[in-house]
């Protein structure tokens, strides 16, 4: 699978007069294959807003190398740039005009029509409000009409920073559903989000960065097992009881407040009601004990930092 | 010219011409515009023929006092020795010349009219230049701009070129407006005496003068709003830099006079020699003013080019 953006040592570092110099990103590697939704995730500060803004040239990075789409970013950023659609942070148009009017002036520069401007006003549900002005745009409307100007180019690799910021919760379920209909039409989209539950939902892979280094990268369903032994949860009347009647039986079982967690693939949770009815125990529930990207988030990132 | 840099250009005019604040400076003007035609045309009245027979006089006159030809008296010396810039002022305004008795709006005067607007105007094109671009870095569309357009000497060139090309459109239309809007008073309630070949020469020789000022101010203010990436910090810039930093190298640098940016501008935009700076030529100082918004500009372009947009 070919890969749309890759980032090898990436490194950005601040210098301020009066400060000492602060590393915001400190040898970042990154691939980013092609197709698909990438989640890109970090707590406050990690440098996720950074290094989407290296890799569009609003910044220069320190040292590392970064290509999009084949070409070597931001020397030959020009060369692919019609084939990227980008919202860096809150998606910022001019206040003072309409939707439409910003979206007409942007596409201007590359040629596009008014046509292909209602077609991405439709597209994020925004052609009814197109005609207000941006002022007067609530944070999601201003959010979706960022993510049309980044559709206006048809783009072949999206880069979103942070799409569902202000959207109510049928807003973020809009741009979740968005995200993976641009995915399934071959596009690739890269997010950064802080709504690890939505990342969770939308994303076929995770990076996960953490004091300017990625700590894990991969498919979803990877990064949330890596290191850890399957198993199931169980619930019964007497957890203490059980556990002890597992752990005669060869199981790993742990008391996990109410309920019971058993160190055992999903596949074989039979031998476990077995063990427990051969005692007159008896399964109220058994479910795979399944961690949520939130855990495995914060276990990573540490646990002075909160999500973003 | 490539279609994408036809159309970044485009985008830009639309986008400047867009802006509310050229729409509420555009509509100032034509209420000032608008009052200063009704104020005229209520204190003016339609000369008589005796009154036009005394205006044409007092014309001759005035030009024959320009040219040398009609003696004064001899302690106030031959209007020949005064400096050619400063003779119509002493045959217009010592009073040796009697003037007309009444007051009658004489189109031949709008050459001046035309100089004294084009100090406020000038104002409003450092002002209107530090605007269009301050106010994209108070919104933060440049960031937006540059995931369009990724090279920035290109993208910062033209946002430039159409700034400036915007202020000096705007500041001409705005005089442009004046003098088509008098014409009708003078026809009606004043007077057209003097509408010559020497009274366009005047008037066009001073606008093309204010226009080079009106590209070097809003070059200035854009440049120094890019830079500072914010309309208000241009504006005390410009304003510290002329009212206090100038002020105080002029005054006690005797060497810095002839570099000064004001009186150099006076010079320029007057057409005249100023004693501020002895010997400058008016051409001299139209050619510093110009270098020093080329060399303003050269600079906030490599500025751009290197900063981080965060």
């Amino acid at each position: 699978m070919s890969a749309v953006i890759e980032i090898e040592g990436l490194r950005k570092e601040y210098r301020r007069l009066r400060a000492a110099p602060t590393l915001a990103i400190d040898g970042l590697d990154l691939s980013v294959p092609a197709g698909g939704v990438f989640g890109f995730l970090g707590p406050n500060g990690s440098g996720k807003t950074t290094t989407i803004r290296c890799l569009l040239g609003l910044i220069n990075a320190s040292g590392g190398r970064t290509r999009m789409l084949g070409s070597d970013v931001p020397a030959r950023l020009d060369r692919v740039l019609g084939r990227i659609g980008a919202i860096v942070e809150t998606p910022t148009l001019f206040p003072t005009f309409t939707g439409r009017r910003n979206l007409e002036l942007l596409g201007r520069i590359q040629g596009i029509g008014r046509d292909r401007v209602q077609v991405v006003l439709e597209r994020v549900d925004l052609a009814e409000r197109a005609d207000e002005i941006v002022k007067h745009y609530s944070l999601g409307m201003k959010q979706r009409l960022g993510i049309a100007s980044a559709l206006l180019r048809d783009p072949e690799l999206l880069i979103l920073d942070e799409p569902a910021n202000g959207l109510d919760p049928a807003g973020i379920k809009e741009v979740r559903d968005l995200m993976r209909t641009l995915a399934e039409e071959g596009r690739t989209v890269f997010v950064s989000s802080h709504i690890l539950s939505e990342v969770q939902q939308t994303c076929d892979r995770v990076a996960i960065l953490a004091r300017g280094r990625c700590v894990a990268a991969g498919p979803v369903g990877e990064v949330l097992t890596a290191g850890r032994r399957r198993g199931v949860l169980v619930r019964v009347q007497d957890p203490a009881k059980a556990a002890d009647v597992l752990g005669k039986a060869r199981f790993e079982a742990t008391v996990r407040g109410d309920l019971v967690a058993v160190a055992v693939d999903p596949d074989d949770a039979a031998t476990v009601t077995k063990t427990l009815a051969s005692k007159r125990i008896y399964l109220s529930e058994m479910r795979p004990d399944e961690v949520d990207l939130e855990t495995v988030f914060l276990e990573l990132t540490g646990p002075q930092e909160s999500p973003e | 010219m490539s279609a994408r840099l036809s159309g970044l250009i485009i985008s830009e005019i639309r986008r400047s011409l867009s802006r509310r604040i050229i729409r509420l400076f555009g509509a100032l003007a034509v209420l000032g515009i608008l009052i200063a035609v009704v104020a005229v045309s209520v204190q003016s009245e339609k000369p008589s023929a005796a009154a036009t027979a005394e205006l044409r006089a007092y014309e001759a006159a005035v030009q024959a006092c320009i040219d040398g030809t009609t003696g004064l008296p001899e302690e106030f010396g031959r209007p020949l020795e005064i400096p050619p810039n400063e003779r119509e002022d002493f045959c217009r305004y010592s009073g040796f010349i009697q003037g007309p008795s009444r007051e009658t709006f004489s189109y031949a005067n709008m050459d001046g009219v035309v100089l004294g607007t084009s100090v406020p105007l000038i104002i409003l094109s450092f002002l209107l230049g530090a605007s269009l671009i301050g106010a994209e870095w108070r919104a933060g569309t440049i960031t937006t701009m540059l995931t369009w357009e990724s090279n920035r000497l290109r993208l910062f060139v033209t946002k430039l070129i159409v700034a400036v090309a915007v202020c000096v459109g705007f500041a001409l239309a705005v005089q442009a407006l004046l003098l088509l809007a008098m014409l009708p008073v003078a026809a009606i309630r004043g007077s057209t005496v003097g509408v010559d070949g020497a009274f366009f020469g005047s008037l066009f020789g001073g606008l093309g003068r204010a226009t080079l000022m009106f590209a070097v101010a809003s070059a200035i203010g854009f440049a120094i709003g890019a830079t500072g990436r914010n309309t208000a910090a241009a504006l005390g810039v410009g304003f510290v830099y002329v009212a206090v930093i100038e002020g105080f190298l002029t005054g006690f640098l005797p060497w810095f006079r002839p570099w000064s940016m004001v009186g150099n501008a006076i010079i320029w935009v007057s057409g005249e020699g100023s004693r501020e700076i002895i010997g400058r030529s008016v051409g001299a100082a139209g050619f510093l003013l110009a270098a020093y918004a080329a060399g303003v500009s050269t600079l906030a372009t490599a500025i751009f080019r290197a900063r981080d947009v965060t």
